[in-house]
């Protein structure tokens, strides 16, 4: 069994919980109380809130400021709105631990969630932890994200020629910094809302990428979560998909440029270079979807516009 | 030279189409069809808008399409022609268009025939050119109202649906991989002039670029569909490679200036008619 290298002799190692926010006001109390509940002992808490336009920013204050536990809570609001891509990359840059946790500002952490993927990343020595997570509108209407699977390293063929799967949901990721300073943060003009569809292809490239089977997350669903607000597709799969159409092509993109990397770093490893032309497969496939869909659109008579959100 | 290789053409068909914004053009692009000068042809009107007289030519409405690949399609369906010329309200023909589009289909065999437009560069050698190899000559191909094309290679190119964009490279595709891509170097049309462009930068012009790169990814692409279905051989090899390699770099131009126009403060959204 491998182990991480740099947590090796350390039994408890410095640890950063990223908790990204942007206009969660109805949730984003709960959200914060179920990190502060975290049950690891060596944890840096880290709030960013991408200039929230609602009551978010009040909230985590307040929550922040009642806390008495053993956790180190640091909190950042940026001057304007950034994009999940360029808040993250931010948090990433300012969180202290050599190990993150990604948490959402409507989602709730079950205590021990922190834990249970630091013993995984100690044991496996992957880049990159996702795990299993109840998802629904609230906690009544809660089913589980992946109902059958099972814990293990995912290799770059099963994700190759598929943009996303349960197990690749970036509310449930815990990684290894390293996997960022070797492949560089996201072109934000590429992926504006986030990675779900790169990180796991970076990691399995580079030190592996591992699902834990155990559900340590309730991953909200609601018609305000950023994915939504960005594409416009409700989470009933209703409205026009062209938007998201044309991110899940940005991202295959994105994992072109990546599998240059690893390869022009290391060497000719077959496997990626197998990868790599399922990879290209796919892309060439992803914007066709994307033209049929966008042409279906305005056969339709729809029409795309931008709205200014400044 | 009139009235002697082209005695004998009756199966030529002159398609007129014109969406409801070029009905300001449709006459005109009439006149020209009418002017041509050879005898014996067909013209087939499919338009948005009827046109002022319909005396001599066969108009249709295109059935509720609402594209001009639609009403090209409909055009196709109405006309009775082997050979058929594309006349798109707004651009210009030259009188001679057809009779010398018929002479280079008759000389060369080709089933795709491009003429020059106005502006274009000129090719550097001959005046009536079988172009080869076919899949570097598939965007000239793509070049549509400045075409003619068998009713064969039209049909070979259908499934490229019929409310999208993609016909004419469905048909450009088709004449690559049948080898038969035909240009007559003189300048026999016009194409419509653009709307100015907005001032560089500004949110009015990359809107307006987004639109324009995502037109060519979607023209690009339908070909494609038709090609992954088509009987393995080099030609169509070739022609994938080109075109898949064409796709990435089109649509990473377009992703950036979306992402341009999103880093502006600009969210994309669409919206969709009123049902009613």
């Amino acid at each position: 069994m491998k182990t991480s290298g740099l947590s090796a002799g350390m039994s408890n190692p410095p640890v950063s919980f990223i908790l990204l926010t942007y206009n969660q006001e109805r949730y984003v109390e709960e959200a914060l109380q179920s990190t502060l509940d975290q049950d690891y002992p060596n944890l840096e808490i880290l709030v960013c809130d991408d200039h929230s336009t609602d009551g978010t920013w009040d909230r985590v204050q307040e929550v922040a400021a009642r806390y008495r536990g053993p956790h180190r809570v640091r909190l950042h609001r940026q001057p304007e709105n950034l994009g999940v891509s360029r808040n993250n990359a931010f948090s990433i840059r300012a969180a202290s631990g050599r190990f993150q946790i990604s948490g959402h500002g409507d989602d709730v952490n079950l205590p021990m969630r922190v834990r249970r993927l630091v013993e995984v990343w100690q044991q496996t020595g992957a880049m990159l932890i996702s795990h299993n997570a109840g998802k629904g509108e609230s906690s009544e209407s809660l089913e589980l994200l992946v109902e059958k699977g099972k814990s293990g390293f995912i290799p770059i063929e099963a994700m190759s020629r598929i943009t996303w799967a349960p197990q690749m949901l970036g509310a449930t990721f815990g990684w290894d910094v390293r996997m960022w300073e070797f492949f560089g943060f996201f072109e934000p003009v590429l992926l504006p809302s986030g990675g779900d569809h790169v990180l796991p292809i970076r990691a399995s490239m580079i030190g592996g990428f591992y699902y834990l089977h155990e559900p340590l997350v309730f991953w909200r669903r609601h018609d305000l979560q950023a994915t939504v607000v960005e594409t416009g597709l409700k989470i009933d799969g209703s409205g026009p998909a062209e938007i998201c159409r044309q991110y899940d092509a940005n991202a295959q993109l994105q994992r072109l440029r990546d599998i240059q990397v690893a390869l022009k770093v290391g060497p000719k490893n077959p496997r990626l270079l197998a990868a790599r032309t399922q990879m290209w497969t796919e892309a060439v496939f992803r914007i066709m979807c994307w033209s049929r869909d966008r042409s279906s659109l305005e056969a339709r008579g729809a029409k795309l516009g931008w709205n200014s959100v400044g | 030279m009139v009235g002697t290789v082209l005695d004998s053409i009756t199966d030529v068909s002159l398609l007129v189409t014109c969406v409801r914004s070029q009905g300001a053009h449709l006459e005109q692009a009439v006149a020209d069809a009418r002017a041509q000068d050879l005898d014996g042809y067909e013209i087939v009107v499919a338009s948005q808008v009827p046109p002022q007289r319909t005396q001599g030519l066969h108009w249709t409405d295109g059935g509720g399409a609402l594209t001009e690949a639609g009403l090209l399609h409909a055009a196709v369906r109405s006309a009775r022609g082997e050979m058929l010329v594309w006349f798109r309200a707004g651009d210009r023909s030259a009188p001679e268009r057809v009779r010398r589009v018929l002479e280079a289909h008759r000389l060369l065999g080709a089933e795709l025939i491009m003429v020059r437009v106005a502006g274009s560069a000129p090719p550097p050698t001959s005046r009536l050119l079988p172009l080869a190899p076919p899949e570097l000559f598939f965007e000239l191909g793509c070049l549509g109202s400045a075409g003619a094309f068998t009713r064969e290679l039209f049909a070979g190119a259908l499934s490229a649906k019929e409310s999208s964009v993609g016909t004419v490279e469905g048909i450009a595709a088709n004449a690559a991989l049948r080898g038969g891509i035909a240009l007559v170097d003189d300048v026999l049309v016009t194409l419509r002039s653009e709307p100015a462009p907005a001032p560089e930068g500004s949110p009015a012009y990359l809107q307006m670029k987004e639109r324009r790169l995502a037109r060519e990814v979607q023209r690009l692409c339908a070909p494609l569909q038709t090609l992954y279905k088509a009987p393995d051989s080099a030609a169509r090899n070739k022609l994938i490679s080109h075109l898949t390699q064409r796709v990435i770099a089109v649509f990473s131009r377009h992703a950036l200036v979306r992402a341009r126009l999103r880093l502006s403060g600009f969210r994309a959204g669409w919206s969709l008619p009123d049902p009613a």
